[in-house]
């Protein structure tokens, strides 16, 4: 199902965050957004999950606006996890993951086999089954971080989208959550990430576009796209990109402009 | 809580557990059988003391004059009232947790009591001889402005649950200053208005039920579909709102649900406080936060709650009688001190 | 959003109007206090000899009948107690605190006049239930007494002709006209005595009570202490104030007023029981009252707060008396 962004232009309060996008992205793509802080890539993420009313221009969520179709029925083919989600604590990760049932039951309806069979095939695909009986705020940062992306599962999304998934999560956590990202990419979903994490962008995403300024900077492959000049003229300091040596991947880093280091 | 160790152990509620769902049964159950027993004796005990006899002659029959007086038009319309006042005020209250995130939120708290409970004194000082339809539907009208009062300051847009509590806190002490003010300077202030300032059911009658039920069925009901929706909501916004929930849309009908409800409670026995704080807490530790369970539990523990306290304000010093809300402030106060300390 | 932007308001429009629509709609089926006394003078002509049943007019304006001679009566306020005894009947069940006549003290007590007990008072099994036209004429209180299935009469005083019009009623109740027409002949008399008598002296005078924070209120002409003093021809310069405070009929006084008013005498009526100190005694030691008339002439005097507050009722006869005694000397 595609996800196509139409001179999307997104603002709080009379301030202009994202300027006229446009953007398509395909069924079964993974996708990296990343942009310095207040570029806007958050805000045109919660815009493309209909979490944020634009200004002007629309979604199309396949061949429909995102605002004429009924909030649940665009939740049944589109899952956010926004950034650092605080609620829930009290909750068993099972109880979490059945909150995403939501968009699927009626309001009086009682559990479905679908139902089960949904949760059950989320906890497994986000790796939470083993500790679905414990509550969300006695797990380890990276435990509770797979606990949501369970219950964005539970809704049985086309697409999945997430801010910031690894932020605050050790490298192995960061690792962790890519991983799963990739797997269910590959099973099909579109996934559509916001990182800020460069080098996490270019080994896990077949796409990554950059934001500057709430406007696309570049947009494209990681291999094609990571090149100093484009990076520097997003992020304002200067780079150096060097290649992974197993994979071929570029992987950028910051240059230190007074040369710590270097003598 | 012994009570959900000793239900989680039937096969039952291991069955509801593998489904996600929490484990209700047996402490529901239990509740019931209070609500049951404490129901009965309310019927039996008082300024006059009833065999079980008695009180079955006066439920079912004309047989016993005296007995059918007491038990049908005194005590078992207060009896129903006091359930409806506790259940309205205790799903009131776990509405309101739900929705503020906040377990300190309540209706006493958020000042939707005192909104209704100044309508209530307008309409009794502007005509003493009102009647209870009447009051009711004041009482519900101020209920519905103060919950839309808390909305347009608080919540319209963003969301803070502390921007909320301040504004609940100062809507309840300017309404509650401006209902000390009408009723000290009122033709009719009698001993009575301590009845209404504290919360009470004395002379609670048929009418008063009748009045208010209208608006408290209802009103559960929306709840009990709104439970749902509210457990999206406890989430934080952008989830609940990435799971297809209107959360501004939703948030106005639960605290218009929760004006009607409070303000429904306050027709029948004015300002009772604390029932919609310590209730919505008894119900999570018995069931959890599924708000599925939370909130008709709630209603069960509230009608609890109030029945108890009512009993205890008719005992104590009978004849006379203490106004029963401060019963539920004598448990609701300790009950909030051990949650400052215990549960942040 | 754009859809919810209207939703506050119009709840809020709703709520207005239906606060209005109440407000308009509730006199329907409320008799006022001044409705009765025509009527159940009307009633009561004094030579027309009254046999059970009988159907009286009470002070509220309400049509009650009485099937036979009331023998098993609660009356639930010390006014009503006093109304019962001066038609000569007797009582089972009464409010708190009544200390008159002597023999209602061995009565059962029911509760407090405000907040009378029901299930006591079914358990009494009365055949009448005389409540009290001031206290419990709210709809919170006399709707349960009306429902207790049990003939309910009010009666109560807030005014000399209440009194006579109270006389009256349970004079038909007990099928005792004679004795309470003597009696309202009596008052009346007592009245005009003490009228001839205290007019004459050209006096001003406040009749006050103060709340536990030492507020004065002031007796206006629309209370009983007030209406006493009227009666008498006393002038009393409070009686154009507007109502405010807690107690119908009096008025909150500020010190200056009262200092303005500068009265011949001061009434002082006293709620709280003893040992708490007598108004009487406080107000002169007020520096700002020591200069006033009263004071330094030594006519500050405690009235009785019985006679003058909780129990209007047949002694009004004697609240007369201690009113001339204060002001004559005699």
């Amino acid at each position: 199902m595609k996800l196509i962004v139409e001179h999307l232009s997104l603002g709080y309060a009379g301030r202009h965050v994202v300027k006229d996008i446009s953007l398509e992205i395909d069924a079964g793509e993974m996708v990296a957004i990343v942009g310095p802080n207040g570029s806007g890539k958050s805000t045109l993420l919660r815009g493309m999950a209909r979490l944020q009313k634009p200004e002007s221009g629309r979604v199309l969520l396949g061949q429909s606006d995102i605002r004429s179709l009924g909030t649940r029925e665009v939740a049944r083919l589109l899952a956010i996890l926004p950034q650092s989600p605080d609620g829930g604590a009290d909750l068993t990760v099972r109880e979490l993951t059945w909150r995403g049932r939501y968009p699927h039951q009626g309001i009086l309806q009682r559990a479905t086999n679908p139902d089960f069979e949904a949760v059950e095939w989320a906890m497994n695909a986000a790796d939470v089954a083993s500790f679905a009986e414990r509550s969300l705020g006695s797990l380890s940062g990276g435990e509770r971080q797979r606990a949501w992306i369970a219950l964005a599962l539970a809704q049985q999304p086309k697409v999945l989208l997430l801010d910031e998934p690894t932020s605050f999560l050790d490298i192995a956590h960061q690792l962790e959550i890519m991983m799963l990202l990739h797997k269910l990419n590959r099973e099909g979903m579109t996934v559509v990430t916001v990182l800020h994490d460069l080098v996490l962008a270019a080994r896990h995403t077949d796409r990554v576009i950059a934001i500057r300024d709430g406007q696309v900077a570049f947009d494209g492959p990681p291999r094609e796209v990571f090149e100093a000049c484009a990076l520097e003229r997003v992020f304002l300091v200067p780079m150096t990109i060097l290649q992974d040596p197993e994979t071929g991947l570029p992987i950028p880093l910051p240059r230190s402009p007074g040369g710590i280091g270097t003598g | 809580m012994a009570a959900p160790h000793a239900a989680q152990s039937g096969a039952l509620v291991r069955r509801a557990a593998r489904r996600g769902l929490p484990r209700p049964v047996a402490i529901v159950g239990l509740a019931l059988l209070l609500l049951l027993i404490v129901g009965f004796l309310s019927l039996m005990y008082g300024a006059v003391n009833l065999g079980p006899g008695e009180v079955w002659s006066g439920l079912t029959s004309d047989s016993d004059l005296f007995a059918r007086n007491v038990v049908w038009k005194i005590r078992y319309p207060r009896l129903v009232d006091g359930m409806l006042v506790g259940a309205a005020l205790a799903v009131s209250g776990s509405l309101l947790q739900g929705v503020t995130r906040n377990p300190l939120a309540d209706p006493t708290i958020l000042g939707i009591t005192a909104a209704a409970g100044l309508a209530s004194a307008i309409i009794i000082v502007i005509n003493p001889q009102a009647p209870q339809w009447g009051i009711a539907m004041t009482c519900v009208a101020g209920g519905l402005v103060g919950a839309g009062l808390l909305f347009i300051i608080a919540w319209r847009g963003a969301v803070s649950p502390v921007r909320l509590a301040l504004a609940g806190v100062a809507l309840s002490a300017f309404f509650g200053a401006l209902i000390v003010a009408l009723l000290s300077s009122s033709r009719t202030f009698l001993q009575t208005s301590l009845g209404f300032l504290a919360g009470g059911l004395y002379g609670s009658e048929w009418r008063d039920f009748d009045a208010a039920v209208p608006y408290i069925v209802p009103g559960v009901l929306v709840a009990f579909l709104l439970s749902g929706r509210l457990n999206a909501l406890a989430l934080g916004d952008d989830v609940a709102a990435g799971l297809g929930v209107s959360t501004d849309r939703t948030r106005l009908l639960i605290l218009a649900v929760c004006g009607l409800l409070t303000a429904a409670a306050v027709s029948i026995a004015g300002l009772v406080g604390f029932v919609g704080l310590v209730c919505p807490h008894l119900a999570r530790f018995s069931v959890g936060s599924d708000n599925r369970y939370l909130v008709p539990v709630s209603a069960l523990y509230g009608a609890l709650l109030v029945t108890a306290a009512d009993l205890a304000a008719r005992l104590v010093i009978a004849p006379s009688e203490i106004p029963m809300g401060i019963f539920t402030a004598a448990v609701g106060a300790p009950f909030l001190l051990y949650l400052v300390k215990f549960r942040g | 959003m754009k859809r919810l932007g209207s939703l506050p308001l119009f709840l809020l429009i709703l709520a207005l109007g239906s606060l209005l629509a109440a407000g308009c709609s509730g006199d329907d089926d409320g008799p006022s206090t001044s409705a009765s006394p025509t009527a159940s003078n009307a009633a009561g002509t004094p030579n027309v000899k009254a046999a059970y049943p009988v159907t009286v007019t009470d002070l509220l304006g309400r049509t009650v009948e009485i099937k036979a001679k009331p023998k098993v009566v609660v009356a639930l306020s010390p006014t009503a107690v006093e109304f019962v005894y001066a038609a000569g009947g007797t009582i089972v069940g009464r409010s708190g605190s009544v200390d008159f006549p002597e023999a209602a003290k061995a009565a059962k007590e029911v509760g407090t006049a405000y907040q009378p007990n029901f299930e006591q008072i079914l358990a009494l099994k009365p055949d009448l239930i005389v409540a009290d036209s001031i206290i419990h004429a709210q709809p919170q209180l006399k709707k349960p007494l009306e429902d207790l299935g049990v003939p309910v009469v009010f009666a109560g005083a807030d005014s000399f002709q209440k009194v006579l019009d109270g006389l009256t009623l349970m004079g038909r109740v007990f099928d005792s006209t004679a004795t309470t027409t003597t009696l309202s002949a009596s008052i009346t008399k007592a009245r005009d005595d003490a009228k001839a008598a205290v007019a004459s002296k050209d006096v001003s005078a406040v009749a006050l009570i103060a709340d536990r924070d030492q507020t004065l209120y002031a007796a206006k002409p629309g209370s009983y202490a007030g209406d006493v003093m009227n009666q008498l021809g006393i002038k009393n310069p409070a009686a154009s104030q507007p109502d405010s405070g807690p107690f119908p009929g009096y008025t909150t006084l500020a010190p200056e007023k009262l200092i303005e008013y500068n009265p011949d005498f001061i009434f002082t009526i006293t709620p709280a029981p003893a040992p708490a100190p007598r108004l009487s005694t406080l107000l002169p030691q007020i520096p700002p009252f020591k200069g006033l008339k009263a004071v330094t002439n030594r006519r500050v005097v405690e009235a009785n707060l019985e006679l003058f507050l909780q129990a209007p009722g047949p002694r009004i006869i004697e609240a007369f008396k201690a009113i001339t005694i204060a002001v004559t000397g005699s």
